[in-house]
């Protein structure tokens, strides 16, 4: 009779296949820890329709400009456009470089001065100079994003400015 | 004394020897090591898919921890320039050739237009990943070149960039 069966059911033997996956899974561990690749988000300015200002307005947050030189100067300041320019003054300061590349931890603390005072800030506009390199512009990039804390002996690393805007001068 | 024979156990074979051998069910430990082989296996593919033209850029490195995504891609290294691994333009000595009076590069736009023409017609809405950019860039660039060519991707609407970097 069909589906009649014999004693005992088949039993497939997995522990070559098993031995096989293992072996997968091992290399792909390895590969997956090998991954070096990360990405940065930004944008770069667009003409909007519906003529929202890129300037903040809330009282709480600004908007914030740092222009980059080649030598890795870099001045910083900050905009809202409901405050007078008096009112954000002390915000806005020079960094001069460091060993011919960006003084990463000045403008670090900086900035962190600034989102400490305007919380719900995260707009950054970077204005790099022609003849700024790419690695420096990256540098300047993380400097701006987060900073690194330790909270209870464990290391946090709060976001200040991760929106960033790449612009370059009028000519 | 005792000098009878003794057989020796195993420690899952039965003393008494007259049942089966047990046996250990792997099916869910197969169903648990496939799922991990697929998740790796598409995370690997992710991270290796898009960076196959990058192979002469030396990217900036960067303490972000954000994953790599699948968008468009567009390249420039040192002496060339690439939209989804396809060879579109040339540069000479970390400058951009060929770009018109407007200081846009003509080539690049148009090969941006075509493929987000067709991204959009394959898709009813418009999705976020078809209007952002994979920008690899050679570390050594200046932002003159870096500005040109993003603000072409701009011009073909595409406004938002993925930097690739390599962690640090």
């Amino acid at each position: 009779m069909a589906g009649g069966g014999g004693d005992a059911a088949t039993d497939f033997d997995l522990t070559a296949l098993m031995d096989v996956l293992s072996n997968i899974i091992f290399f792909l561990m390895a590969s997956f820890g090998a991954a070096v690749v990360a990405v940065l988000p930004a944008s770069v300015p667009t003409i909007s329709d519906s003529g929202e200002n890129d300037v903040a307005t809330d009282m709480d947050k600004v908007t914030v400009t740092m222009t980059i030189a080649s030598n890795g100067k870099v001045e910083i300041s900050a905009a809202n456009a409901d405050m007078l320019p008096e009112e954000l003054k002390p915000y806005a300061v020079v960094v001069p470089s460091k060993d011919d590349g960006l003084d990463t931890k000045k403008i670090n603390d900086h900035l962190w001065s600034i989102k400490e005072k305007f919380r719900n800030s995260k707009n950054i506009i970077l204005v790099p100079d022609d003849k700024v390199t790419y690695e420096m512009l990256v540098d300047a990039m993380d400097a701006s994003r987060e900073r690194h804390m330790v909270v209870d002996g464990q290391s946090v690393y709060p976001q200040m400015f991760p929106a960033v805007v790449v612009s370059s001068l009028v000519k | 004394m005792s000098f009878g024979h003794h057989k020796k156990h195993g420690p899952f074979s039965d003393p008494e020897g007259d049942a089966p051998p047990t046996r250990i069910n792997l099916t869910a430990l197969m169903d648990i090591l496939s799922n991990i082989i697929f998740f790796l296996m598409a995370s690997f593919g992710a991270q290796t898919l898009e960076l196959t033209s990058a192979s002469k850029v030396a990217l900036p490195s960067s303490t972000s921890e954000l994953s790599l995504k699948m968008s468009l891609s567009v390249a420039v290294g040192m002496e060339e320039l690439f939209v989804e691994d396809e060879p579109i333009g040339r540069l000479k000595e970390g400058k951009l050739i060929g770009l018109d009076d407007s200081r846009f590069h003509p080539r690049l736009e148009e090969t941006l237009r075509r493929v987000r023409a067709q991204r959009i017609a394959k898709n009813e809405r418009p999705k976020e990943e078809d209007e952002v950019v994979l920008f690899i860039a050679d570390k050594r660039l200046e932002y003159e070149t870096i500005d040109r060519v993003m603000k072409t991707c701009a011009r073909a609407g595409f406004t938002k960039f993925r930097f690739a970097v390599a962690k640090k």
